[in-house]
């Protein structure tokens, strides 16, 4: 093999458009974001690091994090919890658990950006189906009393969805309050059936004696048993699932871009949004280039903590 | 200890019928092995004993009561699995506390954190740690107990699922193959250490194998099974000397029973590959019978010899204490197989015609439907085995 | 998993179950509903699932001074004409259609030579090229758009389908899936090969390609469910040239064009985009579940 020179032509190309695509890019996004840059002038100036004192010290790149991480931990945590919820409930049915399944994996598939137009439609104060259902309860005493809380003595008029009867249901997303809530439920609308797949599959990896050994051992309850041969068995599956999620939410932009684009008053700013909005719609290339920096040292970081977790904490 | 008795279990899957009215008496304190075929309901027999799974039909009690409602845990019955089943996030140590754990703190005092600061948990945990130490001192797995199972050789992880199986004191042992993962030298030394073991203790053995090799060396008793049917039950000579079904005749015994076709005629002789044997059936059943001869049976004898079985060598296997010839006679099917000491050996090649003739008294006759049929060995005076 | 189950609990799984699954198909139930009925029934939530049907009057139609009598419709014709005639969603679907298909054929051409030199042929600096392949998937390419439009927008490539499909040519993904599953391929399969004369170019080829086609087929649909359902790259290098859109791209200048009510044609289009994958989803259901958790692993 070593006297063929076969593997120069079959890692060459490989090597080159990762240096060209993936390296250089890299390479040339810190360069820029040290300079004044814009597509069209002839030069730049360098700047140093200028544009990074912006971005943490100006108003509205601090609300950029703030939805950025905001959304990063709506969405991680509930998609994770939903993803293994239905992982868990799914596999423990004798029946109808392949229809589920597929159910809840069809937002992986269908195009985000065309699926986040219809929740628009939905959500639509006015005429959206949501609010209609939501305001449909108002005058249903059952369902008035069971989520206003006056079942429990509270004064319904107190509530959110008593009060919410009385004036009005949200914008959702025009209301500052609750536009990153509703970008973010829309998120995990998308994502938690992908995280369900990969628990499943975790789950059909944990060997059956190991339960039959639980019971025998005295794990009487499906708690204990989750708790001494489930929980820890899923160790790697719970590592990849988090860093994933974390990684793709870290990259939302569809339904920003579609439904708020950055709005009401930046409260769903995030970070690849922001990126968009300054480097290609502004030309303010610079600028794009040092939020394309700090974002990739947050996925370094995420990745290496996933790394470090792998190595340490999931060894058996 | 603990007797154990099923009484006419029965299982099915979906239909399937896997254990069909199994019978079985297990005696206080002693060995007895499930030997089966692949597939054949050991490895369910020993879970519906566990009540890991549910019997269709039928009752299983222990020490004379019922158990049928019972819960695994609440049986008082331990279980060393196949692929051993140990916890691989838990130390060998925590290993073997676990099931201690689980039976003797509260739920208050095994509430994670919290647990710790409920007064009675500390007593409770030295006592668990003592009894933990008891047993890793007796399988001498004390080096080994602040390691994770992945670190352990599979002889060190067969060992510790036995402490944690020993740990509870439990009525009995329920063993499904827990040998079968061992490197061949490794289960020959680890069969000594559990008959041991086993006479340490004075418990309950249950042990599951398809090894017959396995079944015969450590049991009391063997209890035979085959397609969900329990065929014999019996003392390891017993089952190998007299099986009384043709199934357990060639299930038992290595290398296989020589079973040949054979003739009965009205008056109980029997005629089979060319020779009558000496002796009747107490009670004639003519028409075809098969006629087994185990390879230690049949011995090599002059060409000229009358009653004698001629076939055509066709493979001299030699195991150095013994050599088995393979020969082969028109009209049956497959090879007979014959054991004879080395020395007697030695002239004959492959192609050669050899003849035997079988130890009087030792054949054994099954009739058309596999059951054993008596056969009388005519009193010859000068032969015996 | 192991968990003896009641009938009650049963019931109760398949109660809150069943409450996720109307969440989470609501949107596909509205999608598919709203593309059937006319406005006034989209207003006024009424109709139920296929709408009443009446015959309407397609108010541009007039407007353009065509007589009433002929602009009478049925809400779904209405829908479904108007989505097509008012953006060229044939051409964004060709165009989908083209962009993936292309970018999945230049993928395997790249990755399948590199991964099989990775895993089966010793050389100089093998290492380092493994080394660069697991660093360079640290990458996410969504993240470095801005450089990769520069450096396009610097050689005159935005506004082309080149801008579609060259930044996603090096699948470094791919490159690692690949090399992981030819490192279960037996060397001897390949020796032989030699033997018989074939050069290393046949044997990628001709034999590896064949063996890889299981976890070519996971990587397939992975890679061209991203890049069909892909709205930011397209969004990034392609600026109002309609000839060009992908899809989701089309679909957001549909968007935005519209004058805010037309409700019923804008969920056609949505349900024309949504529904190929979908469909081919639903066939194909295990395989592509296999195949997005499997290369999941990104
Ligand atoms: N959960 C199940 N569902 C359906 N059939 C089953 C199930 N468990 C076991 N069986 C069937 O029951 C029969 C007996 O299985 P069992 O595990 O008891 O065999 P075994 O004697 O232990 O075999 P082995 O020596 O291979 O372990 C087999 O035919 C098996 O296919
Ligand atoms: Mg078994």
């Amino acid at each position: 093999m070593g006297r063929s020179k076969a593997h120069y032509w079959f890692v060459g190309p490989a090597i080159l458009l990762m240096l060209l695509l993936l390296i250089a890019p890299v390479v040339v996004a810190a360069a820029l974001s040290m300079t004044d840059y814009s597509l069209g002038n002839s030069g730049f100036n360098w700047i140093g690091w200028e544009n990074y004192e912006k971005l943490f010290t100006r108003r509205s790149y601090s609300k950029m994090f703030t939805a950025s991480l905001t959304y990063v931990l709506l969405v991680v945590p509930i998609s994770v919890a939903l993803g293994l919820g239905s992982a868990l409930l799914i596999s423990s049915l004798r029946i109808g658990g392949e229809l589920y399944k597929a159910i809840f994996f069809l937002p992986v598939m269908a195009t985000l950006l065309a699926m986040a137009i219809v929740w628009e439609f939905a959500l639509n104060p006015i005429v959206g189906v949501v609010n209609d259902i939501l305001r449909s309860g108002c005058d249903k005493s059952v369902i008035y009393g069971f989520l206003s809380g006056s079942w429990l003595g509270y004064d319904p008029l107190e509530s959110w969805y008593g009060s919410a009867c009385e004036k009005k249901f949200p914008l959702w997303l025009g209301d500052r309050k609750y536009a990153l809530g509703t970008i973010a439920f829309i998120g995990i609308w998308q994502a938690f059936g992908f995280n369900m797949v990969l628990y499943l599959a975790g789950l059909t990896s944990v060997p059956r004696e190991l339960y039959q050994a639980a019971q025998m051992d005295g794990a009487d309850s499906a708690w204990e048993r989750f708790k001494l041969v489930t929980w820890p068995m899923l160790g790697p599956t719970h590592v990849f699932v988090i860093t994933i999620s974390s990684i793709r939410s870290f990259q939302v932009f569809d339904t920003v871009e579609a439904l708020t684009e950055g709005g009401p008053s930046k409260s769903t700013y995030v970070m690849i949004y922001a990126m968009f909005e300054k480097g290609v719609r502004q030309n303010l290339l610079g600028m794009g280039s040092a939020i394309t920096i700090v974002f990739l040292i947050f996925v370094l970081i995420l990745t290496l903590v996933q790394v470090y977790f792998v190595n340490r904490k999931v060894h058996y | 200890m603990a007797s154990i008795a099923l009484s006419r279990v029965t299982k099915s899957y979906g239909g399937q019928s896997v254990i069909n009215g199994v019978d079985l008496d297990i005696h206080d304190g002693e060995f007895l092995t499930l030997v089966g075929p692949s597939g054949c309901g050991k490895s369910t027999t020993l879970r519906i004993i566990a009540g890991l799974e549910t019997q269709t039909a039928g009752d299983v009690s222990i020490d004379g009561s019922l158990v049928n409602e019972t819960r695994p845990s609440l049986r008082d019955l331990a279980m060393v699995f196949q692929s051993y089943a140990l916890y691989p996030h838990l130390t060998v140590r925590q290993n073997l506390i676990t099931p201690l754990r689980l039976r003797d703190l509260n739920f208050w005092e095994r509430f994670p954190l919290l647990g710790h600061l409920v007064p009675s948990r500390r007593a409770k945990m030295a006592q668990i740690e003592k009894e933990v130490q008891l047993v890793s001192e007796t399988l001498k797995i004390e080096p080994l107990l602040a390691r994770k199972p992945g670190q352990l050789s599979g002889g060190q992880r067969q060992r510790v699922a036995l402490g944690r199986a020993m740990v509870r004191n439990p009525a009995a042992f329920l063993m499904d193959e827990p040998l079968s993962n061992l490197d061949a030298s490794l289960r020959v030394h680890m069969r000594a250490e559990l008959s041991a073991l086993h006479k340490k203790l004075k418990t309950t053995f249950v042990y599951v194998t398809h090894d017959q090799a396995e079944a015969l060396t450590m049991s009391d008793r063997i209890a035979v099974m085959m397609d969900g049917d329990l065929l014999q039950l019996g003392s390891p000579e017993e089952v190998y000397q007299n099986p009384q079904d043709i199934r357990v005749a060639e299930f038992i015994g290595s290398p296989k029973m020589n079973i040949l076709p054979g003739y009965c005629d009205e008056l109980g002789n029997i005629t089979c590959a060319g020779f009558s044997l000496d002796g009747t059936l107490e009670i004639p059943s003519p028409g075809p019978v098969s006629v087994g001869f185990r390879p230690e049976h049949l011995t090599l004898t002059e060409p000229n010899a009358d009653q004698s079985l001629a076939g055509k060598l066709t493979y001299k296997e030699n195991l150095g204490s013994d050599v088995f010839f393979h020969i082969t006679q028109e009209g049956i099917e497959g090879s007979i197989i014959i054991r004879a000491q080395p020395l007697i050996s030695t002239p004959q090649q492959p192609g050669d015609i050899i003849h035997c003739t079988p130890v009087p008294g030792k054949p054994l006759v099954f009739g058309p439907d596999g059951q054993r049929l008596d056969f009388k060995a005519l009193a010859q005076s000068g032969t015996s085995s | 998993m192991y968990i003896q189950t009641s009938w009650l609990g049963e019931f109760f799984k398949h109660s809150l179950l069943l409450a996720g699954a109307v969440v989470v198909l609501l949107p596909f139930y509205l999608m598919l509903s709203y593309s059937m009925k006319s406005p006034a029934e989209i207003e006024t939530n009424t109709g139920g699932f296929f709408g009443a049907q009446q015959i309407m009057t397609d108010n541009r139609c007039v407007k353009v001074g065509n007589p009433e009598e002929d602009c009478l419709k049925r809400p779904i014709v209405y829908n479904y004409t108007a989505a097509f005639k008012e953006a060229p969603l044939v051409r964004y679907m060709l165009n989908g259609v083209f962009v993936t298909v292309s970018i999945f054929i230049i993928q395997v051409i790249i990755a399948l030579p590199c991964a099989y030199a990775l895993s089966k042929l010793r050389f100089w600096g093998r290492n380092v090229v493994f080394g660069m392949v697991i660093f360079c998937l640290l990458i996410p390419v969504h993240a470095i758009a801005l450089p990769l439009y520069i450096m396009l927008a610097k050689v005159g490539l935005t506004n082309t389908y080149a801008a579609l499909i060259v930044p996603w040519s090096i699948s470094v993904f791919g490159i690692f899936l690949m090399r992981q599953f030819f490192m279960t391929v037996p060397d001897d399969l390949i020796d032989a090969a030699r033997m018989d004369g074939m050069s290393e170019f046949s044997i990628v080829w001709q034999v590896m390609l064949p063996t890889a086609v299981p976890a070519l087929l996971a990587f397939g649909i992975f890679s061209v469910v991203a890049h069909w359902n892909d709205y930011y790259w397209p969004r990034v290098v392609i600026t109002g040239n309609k000839d060009l859109m992908t899809p989701p791209l089309g679909l957001r200048m549909f968007k935005s064009d519209m004058d805010g009510n037309e409700y019923g044609p804008m969920m056609a289009a949505t349900t024309v985009i949504v529904l190929p994958l979908v469909i081919i989803f639903l066939l194909a259901q295990r395989r592509f579940i296999e195949g997005i958790t499997m290369t999941g692993m990104k």
